[in-house]
């Protein structure tokens, strides 16, 4: 078996990101509701992002919202890509909410999402893990964690991440690596 | 109190400590190279736990924005798209006369100091 570790989310093609304009320049234009086709095309990876970033889906629903709103009123200074706009937006909201916030636990309440596993004990140890996860990735400085998450659970590619995150692949790749070792680590702590 | 016995094996540990993840492991994480070129067996195990941390990892990759979330955010857009403030702080600019004092100051600091180190 030849298996690789990761996969990868495509970004938008060059086509996407000149239909992105045109309905930028549409909402500019007074139509407020073409603004809910940005919304319904880029909330999900932006909402993972949040999730993965604080660990609550109830804050993660509300920096959306904020990002959103601000992503709104400021639309007249996106140059480039929507997308990547945007998600600067949203990724600099939680890195502003874990400075803020004094976190005690996380915890990807309410997750009602269908499990792939058939039996209670297979769905008790992801339980454990997601958990020890959580646990372990709430410890992590944010810079590791938003690496982490961007290339684990996002499943985004190192170029990818460069360009949103404006640096290098190198960079992001020590960083990646580093909150490997950091959550294996810390894992490790939690077992010892 | 224990009810141990003395010199009884001590029952197995749920967990050991598993090898930390090599340039190998990093390098099959990233993507640059398939499971099987892990050379050891602690390599293979460390391969383990991440294939099990991945795995729980890509699961919440299929989260979706909850429906409620998007009508919630185009219902509390405000009328007006485009506001006058920047989004972020622009770049403060010095005033060129403020530029020219704040060399002729640093200048005449280094003379000072090179005067001072002649003597």
């Amino acid at each position: 078996m030849t298996t690789t570790a990761t996969t990868t989310t495509a970004a938008p093609s060059v086509q996407q990101a000149d239909a992105d304009q045109e309905i930028i320049t549409r909402v500019l234009a007074g139509s407020k509701d073409a603004f809910g086709i940005l919304i319904q095309r880029y909330s999900d990876p932006l909402y993972r992002h949040a999730l993965g970033m604080t660990g609550s889906p109830d804050v993660a629903e509300d920096i959306l919202q904020a990002s959103f709103i601000k992503a709104y009123q400021h639309l007249g200074e996106v140059r480039g890509r929507f997308d990547a706009w945007v998600f600067r937006i949203v990724a600099n909201a939680c890195k502003d909410w874990l400075k803020n916030i004094r976190r005690t636990h996380v915890s990807y309440e309410e997750d009602d999402q269908p499990s792939s596993l058939s039996t209670p004990e297979e769905e008790m140890d992801r339980n454990e893990l997601r958990t020890d996860l959580e646990y372990a990735l709430s410890r992590l400085p944010e810079s590791l964690r938003e690496a982490f998450v961007m290339k684990h659970v996002e499943g985004r590619s190192y170029e990818e991440m460069a360009e949103l995150l404006e640096t290098t692949v190198g960079a992001l790749k020590m960083r990646v690596h580093r909150a490997r070792e950091a959550l294996q680590a810390l894992l490790e702590e939690k077992y010892a | 109190m224990s009810d141990e016995t003395p010199g009884a094996p001590q029952p197995e540990k749920k967990y050991r400590k598993t090898p930390p993840a090599t340039p190998a492991v990093q390098a099959w994480l990233d993507g640059d190279q398939s499971r099987d070129e892990l050379g050891t067996a602690d390599e293979q195990e460390t391969a383990e736990l991440w294939a099990r941390i991945n795995n729980e990892a890509a699961s919440l990759r299929t989260r979706h924005t909850p429906i409620h979330v998007q009508s919630r955010i185009m219902s509390s857009l405000p009328d007006v798209p485009v506001v006058n403030e920047p989004l972020a702080e622009p770049a403060k600019k010095m005033n060129p006369a403020t530029t020219v004092i704040a060399a002729i100051v640093i200048l005449a600091i280094g003379g000072l100091i090179g005067f001072m180190l002649v003597r």
